[in-house]
């Protein structure tokens, strides 16, 4: 933003008197927001505070107070969820501001504390022994009710990753680039059928109106498992797994249509790039060809017409950023 | 210099600025754009689109020049850095006929595809002639990138263009005598100083309204570079590298308390000049040196236990941001804690993406190794989970 865009938004008549000379005073720096710079220095402090606080009890266990620091951590989790409870806004089925702008991280600390006492308590008393798979569902049932009634983006995510857990899949971005987060084989299509229930949970919570804004956030794990459980079964497979690609190929096919109805490009990557690899897949075990010639010009070919067909829809993308 | 029509590229910044005023309300939701947004032909989408173009793009860049070097790879033999070269100005042109003067194609991730393909097939041709003369070929490198960032007005070449002349400094002190090489450390934090002015002088010129994306990241990256310059854990490690040294214990690099001081002095001093001025890039460049200071003086005098460190940083951290956000509940000589109209906040719309990925990873992780740990679950992973 630049006086000069300003002053031509001015003369055209768009802008208002008052907000221009506000939005000037911002562009001339008279008013300075260090909103951005205070909200990373509370993300960073959490972060590093529950990251730090997890290790410690885990390298202390048995020499530290356990009862003090079992005390002093249920009473941090209290009290984050206490503040988060009185300073909370009423229930909305659609987007609500934070109420306050500690709120969020507050909310944010309470649900990552909460991991750690349960693991904590395990450790004192071993409760949890033979539930600790449930431990993951409890954990992500905790998560997703704070994410629903607090509206909380990172929080539904941390609620996601716990009931993939639970699922056992440990989603992380290491897991991602190694390519191990499915270490039996059934795991695979464990990902797949839950990456597709995320993703028609999603929509049909879309379709109820509750939380629409959520969908996006869902929709990107759906898919992001979803592929990567199938995906995975083509490279690690023996035999080939031509019901699969062809699969994958189709579930791209409808991705992509979906993206093109919801005038979004964010899943259209997806689609492009799953369905790009499952359709070489196909090629590569079809043909068997050696003939680097004919992968050139496939690749050519395959990302010409791609381009060509997405140039000519471009207008009905127009309002996606 | 700038390979689009300068009215154009202006009048595409006024009616994005306009969009999002609209979005945010300053401007009426019916209000007309329809005049603004025919100003420019320029096709700029969104970030999505972007990503997507450029993935894509880089698909069918590859099979394109991967094509020319295999109808030609008989006979190649040294013609290979012609056949670069040539593939290299193919591209160039291709951009510029086709996407840039035809399509009106601006930033749209495959401008950025082709573009960084030709970039980088002249510098592995280019390697081909200087294999032996890596500061010279470096430098060559550095104006290449330089040339392109300015012609396109592309950041990510500025970035790289601006690392690429620390690198050659680096590579010169390698090859040249002691003296040199002691003095690297000040040649780097002067070099990188005038670049900073120079980036801030000309970002007030009328001419540089097209550019001034790419001078920020200039500033930016010149800013980190004078610190990292003085930073005692940089230069001590770099320095024994340079010098082919084993430190041993006890030992210390020549100039030590300079160089301590700096590691101190120059973050907050980038903090208090950020403040002061009102410089976002002094601000946030000064946040990530105090992090790396604080992490170069744990390196060397820790004791043991970085878990405590990282607790009580996020407890300092926590403390810090409270205090503040409490000292500007009402505005302090026109700096808020609100968020304004109009603000880039691309960082914190991110945000859930960030917390998924950070802290997402500690929860999975943690939780099942201190559970599988506790209750004598053999393998461990994500295996025992389903039964």
């Amino acid at each position: 933003m630049t006086e000069k865009q300003l002053d031509v938004l001015y003369e055209k008549g768009l802008l208002p008197e008052a907000d221009y000379q506000k939005l000037r005073a911002i562009a001339q720096r008279k008013i300075f927001s260090v909103y951005g710079e205070l909200r990373t220095l509370l993300y960073l402090g959490v972060l590093l505070f529950s990251t730090g606080a997890g290790i410690f009890i885990y390298n202390n266990i048995g020499q530290i107070g356990h009862y003090l620091s079992l005390f002093v951590l249920l009473a941090a989790t209290v009290g984050c969820f206490w503040f988060v409870t009185k300073k909370q806004l009423p229930f909305s089925k659609s987007r609500t501001e934070s109420a306050n702008p500690y709120f969020d991280y507050s909310l944010l600390l309470g649900c990552l504390l909460v991991v750690i006492d349960l693991g904590y308590l395990q450790f004192l008393f071993g409760w949890f022994t033979n539930y600790v798979s449930w431990l993951s569902l409890f954990t992500a049932v905790v998560f997703f009710y704070f994410a629903y009634r607090q509206d909380h983006l990172g929080v539904l995510s941390l609620g996601i990753t716990a009931l993939a857990s639970f699922w056992g899949l440990a989603i992380s971005p290491a897991n991602f680039y190694a390519f191990n987060f499915f270490e039996q084989p059934q795991l695979h299509w464990v990902a797949v059928f839950f990456g597709a229930g995320i993703f028609a949970a999603a929509l049909l919570l879309e379709r109820f109106g509750i939380k629409a804004h959520f969908t996006k956030t869902y929709l990107n794990f759906g898919v992001l498992i979803g592929f990567f459980g199938s995906t995975s079964m083509l490279f690690n497979g023996s035999d080939e797994n031509y019901a699969v690609a062809i699969g994958q190929v189709l579930a791209a096919a409808i991705l992509g249509f979906y993206s093109y109805k919801k005038e979004t490009v964010l899943y259209m990557i997806y689609a492009y790039i799953f369905g790009f690899i499952a359709f070489t897949y196909i090629l590569v075990v079809a043909t068997k060809s050696e003939n680097l010639t004919f992968w050139m010009l496939y690749l050519m070919a395959v990302s010409f017409g791609f381009v060509k067909s997405i140039m000519t829809v471009r207008k009905r993308f127009k309002h996606d950023s | 210099m700038l390979a689009f029509n300068k009215k154009h590229v202006e009048a595409l910044g006024t009616f994005k600025l306009a969009q999002q005023l609209q979005k945010e309300g300053q401007i009426v939701k019916d209000a007309n754009l329809l005049e603004l947004e025919a100003a420019s032909p320029l096709y700029s989408p969104g970030i999505f689109m972007r990503i997507l173009l450029f993935v894509v793009g880089n698909f069918g860049v590859s099979g394109a020049v991967g094509l020319l070097f295999v109808i030609f790879q008989n006979g190649l033999d040294n013609n290979w850095r012609v056949l670069a070269f040539f593939s290299g100005f193919a591209l160039l042109l291709v951009l510029e006929v086709v996407f840039i003067n035809k399509q009106k194609h601006y930033k749209t991730g495959l401008n950025e595809a082709i573009l960084y393909n030709a970039i980088g097939i002249f510098a592995g041709g280019m390697f081909g002639f200087l294999e032996n003369q890596t500061s010279i070929y470096i430098l060559l490198c550095a104006f290449l990138c330089a040339a392109a960032a300015i012609r396109y007005a592309d950041s990510v070449l500025t970035a790289i263009a601006a690392t690429l002349v620390a690198a050659f400094f680096f590579v010169l002190a390698m090859d040249g005598n002691a003296a040199f090489r002691s003095a690297l450390p000040f040649i780097i934090m002067i070099v990188f100083a005038g670049f900073y002015l120079f980036g801030k002088i000309i970002e007030a010129l009328e001419k540089a309204q097209y550019w001034l994306q790419q001078l920020n990241v200039l500033q930016t990256v010149s800013l980190l570079f004078v610190y990292l310059g003085g930073n005692y854990f940089v230069v001590r490690e770099l320095g024994s590298d340079l010098n082919n040294i084993e430190l041993q214990p006890g030992d210390d690099i020549p100039l030590a308390w300079l160089f301590y001081t700096l590691t101190v002095v120059i973050p907050l001093f980038y903090l208090f000049w950020g403040v002061k001025n009102r410089d976002r890039i002094f601000i946030w460049v000064g946040m990530l040196a105090a992090g790396f200071s604080v992490f170069t003086f744990k390196f060397y005098y820790s004791f043991g236990h970085p878990e405590v460190t990282i607790t009580i940083a996020g407890l300092l951290l926590l403390g810090l941001a409270v205090y503040l956000l409490n000292l500007l509940k009402s505005p302090k000589k026109g700096i808020t804690r609100e968020r304004l109209a109009a603000a880039n906040l691309d960082i914190l719309t991110a945000e859930g993406v960030l917390v998924s990925q950070t802290m997402g990873t500690a929860i999975g992780g943690q939780q099942q190794e201190t559970l599988f740990k506790g209750g004598g679950f053999g393998g461990g992973g994500a295996s025992g989970n389903v039964d």
